[in-house]
């Protein structure tokens, strides 16, 4: 597995921290202060995984994400100290593949590289990020939201969007609980990890006419779950 | 046009001198000739001083004729407007007695001139004021007093030039100036819109009161880009202070024994719970929502979800799909605030949802001590918390900002004693919002 990081962070310390915590799960880290630091690493070896603080002196981090983009598909996390909603949707839509706030736990950030990793080796294509449709419904991967077909914006949970998302983009295949979990981030948020059932069963609440009939996502027995409609990116 | 709009006065000073100047004129023409018009009716009444004459000069030269053409000769007297009678010495004091009070007060009123010529007395009679002459023992001439009416020239004049100035001066101050200024009130009594506004105050009117809404427009720039600057300084402390904060996250792992690495990460969560709040009540701020048509009751159940996933006992109740237009990420924040509220006093929160009319109606209760009636008014600003000595965690804010959200939802916010016990918490939001500011 290849599992080269770069951290581009400012403050020594915090890079330092993050670094150690990487290191000891086994991830080979090297440290870049900016953006001039960072090319320098790049054109000396590639990096399997990119970790990206927004705010950096000199080039910031969305122009240096932008710029990655512009020339490679390595995964980026992008590191910010707004959790604001259109700083997340800025990061996504340039290009980075995923968001962690600070103060972020040691488990948190792992789990998110490892995922990013690990959907990279499956060879799922970055920034297939536009808009999924099915039987009226529309799903935003990178704002997050979920429209019904009366145009009216459902909310969900992380996990119930995560899951939604991962049936939209695997329609008419039978997908296995813990291939579920793996599309998500589900058992990260609370201390009380729900099984993939209580989110499926919460999504049916909120897609299906009737919930208790549904026509959407199909129990498959021994299987897992089945998403039946047709989908469209648009 | 060119030649009348350097004329016109553009200023309230320039407009008062132009009303008082068209009054004067005014007085002067409607007074004059009304005057006339009066004169022209009857002789009209001479003045006091010329009457006083005259009827010095009709008494002398009545007391220089023979007693019997005396009688005849008043006649001629009362033919140019003079009006006087002659009566008998005993009619004289006949007449003198007990005056009404009528007469007395239409005596006071007429204002029978002090300054009388010698000889002359006034007299009360019993329903007038004369003034009375004896030219002999047996004979008195007896004049009514002068007329000296409300309604002479220079009260005409005056009453004139008075409405042609009040007139004038209520059109001034309705049209030009009391409107544009009960305008300017309307804006800025809605401060939080007006901040939020772009739309400038018309700059109409007299120029003081056009140079006063430039002022406000001014104003409005000044105060929003010193807000700005303000919130831009905090965030960027609360922001800064997340990096450190995150050294100390990853540094906190490190520490083996478990109940001091717990006790530590739960001061740091409550540290960046208040830069959280923090940074959302200034985010928060005099910008207004974007609406959109959203599924209330998915709201409501995502939010119960993630509190229940962290183990706490909390229950949705009510339709599953109830769409409203309203701001999902702002009504999202306000609702989770009350829920964590209801958590943190309580034990079990339950929500509810129902439409009712045209309003969305959403309680949210819970089992806790709830609040005394006269802290509930409190509890909504900024800064206050029920009880210093249990409420350590946060600014207090957060019930704030969510009522803050809900009126910008036009919504109304209350909060009632919960059946047992506890607070409920209920929330009517209109289900449509004004179409200007849907997303």
């Amino acid at each position: 597995m290849k599992n080269n990081i770069l951290i581009v962070e400012d403050d020594a310390a915090l890079a330092g921290l993050l670094a150690q915590v990487l290191r000891d799960n086994g991830l080979d880290v090297r440290i870049a202060a900016d953006g001039r630091e960072m090319d320098a690493h790049l054109r000396a070896a590639p990096a399997d995984l990119i970790i990206l603080d927004i705010m950096l002196p000199g080039e910031d981090g969305f122009s240096l994400c932008r710029r990655l983009r512009a020339e490679t598909t390595v995964p980026i996390i992008i590191l910010s100290a707004l959790g604001e909603e259109t700083d997340r949707i800025v990061g996504l839509e340039i290009g980075a593949d995923d968001y962690v706030t600070k103060p972020f736990s040691p488990r948190e950030v792992l789990a998110r590289v490892r995922s990013l990793m690990r959907r990279t080796s499956y060879g799922v294509v970055p920034g297939s990020s536009g808009p999924l449709r099915f039987d009226g419904w529309r799903v935003d991967p990178v704002r997050r939201q979920v429209h019904g077909p009366d145009h009216a914006r459902v909310s969900m949970t992380t996990a119930e969007f995560d899951l939604l998302l991962g049936f939209c983009r695997n329609p008419g295949r039978i997908l296995s609980r813990e291939e579920l979990l793996s599309l998500t981030h589900a058992g990260l948020a609370g201390p009380v990890a729900r099984s993939v059932d209580v989110h499926v069963s919460r999504l049916r609440q909120k897609i299906e006419d009737n919930p208790k009939d549904p026509k959407y996502v199909l129990t498959v027995r021994l299987g897992g779950y089945l998403f039946t409609p047709a989908v469209s990116a648009t | 046009m060119r030649v009348l709009n350097l004329i016109w006065p553009h200023s309230i000073r320039r407009q008062m001198m132009a009303i008082i100047l068209c009054a004067v004129v005014f007085a002067s023409l409607a007074g004059d000739f009304t005057a006339n018009a009066l004169k022209n009716m009857h002789m009209g009444p001479m003045g006091v001083e010329d009457y006083t004459f005259a009827m010095t000069s009709v008494a002398r030269m009545v007391e220089s004729l023979p007693t019997q053409a005396r009688a005849e000769n008043l006649e001629k007297w009362r033919e140019i407007g003079i009006d006087v009678t002659l009566i008998s010495a005993k009619e004289a004091i006949e007449m003198a007695r007990a005056p009404t009070l009528w007469a007395r007060l239409s005596a006071w009123l007429r204002q029978v001139p002090e300054t009388l010529s010698p000889g002359f007395d006034i007299v009360q009679t019993h329903d007038a004021t004369v003034l009375t002459y004896p030219i002999s023992d047996q004979q008195v001439l007896v004049f009514a007093p002068p007329v000296h009416s409300l309604l002479d020239d220079g009260t005409i004049h005056y009453l004139a030039a008075a409405s042609a100035l009040v007139l004038g001066f209520s059109v001034l101050a309705v049209r030009g100036i009391a409107a544009p200024v009960r305008h300017m009130a309307g804006v800025m009594k809605a401060t939080d819109s007006f901040l939020a506004s772009d739309q400038p105050i018309p700059e109409n009117g007299p120029r003081e009161i056009r140079e006063l809404a430039r002022g406000m427009n001014d104003l409005r720039g000044r105060i929003r880009a010193l807000l700005e600057a303000r919130t831009a300084m905090l965030r960027n402390v609360s922001h800064d202070l997340r990096t450190p904060l995150t050294r100390l996250r990853l540094r906190l792992d490190r520490i083996e024994d478990p109940s001091l690495r717990n006790s530590a990460l739960q001061d740091l969560r409550q540290i960046d719970d208040m830069i959280d709040t923090t940074l959302e009540y200034l985010r928060v701020g005099p910008a207004p929502s974007c609406f959109e048509r959203s599924d209330i009751a998915s709201l409501l159940q995502t939010i119960c979800a993630d509190f229940a996933d962290t183990g706490a006992i909390i229950h949705y109740t009510g339709p599953r799909h109830l769409v409203a237009e309203c701001s999902v990420n702002d009504l999202t924040r306000a609702i989770n605030n009350f829920c964590e509220n209801g958590l943190k006093f309580g034990t079990s929160v339950r929500v509810t949802a129902a439409l009712q009319g045209a309003e969305v109606l959403i309680d949210i209760a819970d089992d806790g001590p709830g609040i005394p009636v006269d802290l509930r008014e409190d509890m909504l600003q900024p800064f206050v918390k029920m009880d210093l000595a249990r409420g350590s965690a946060g600014f207090g804010l957060g019930l704030s900002i969510a009522a803050e959200i809900i009126a910008r939802h036009n919504g109304v916010l209350e909060l009632l004693q919960n059946e047992p016990k506890g607070l409920l918490v209920r929330v009517r939001l209109p289900q449509t919002q004004s179409p200007a500011r849907m997303a």
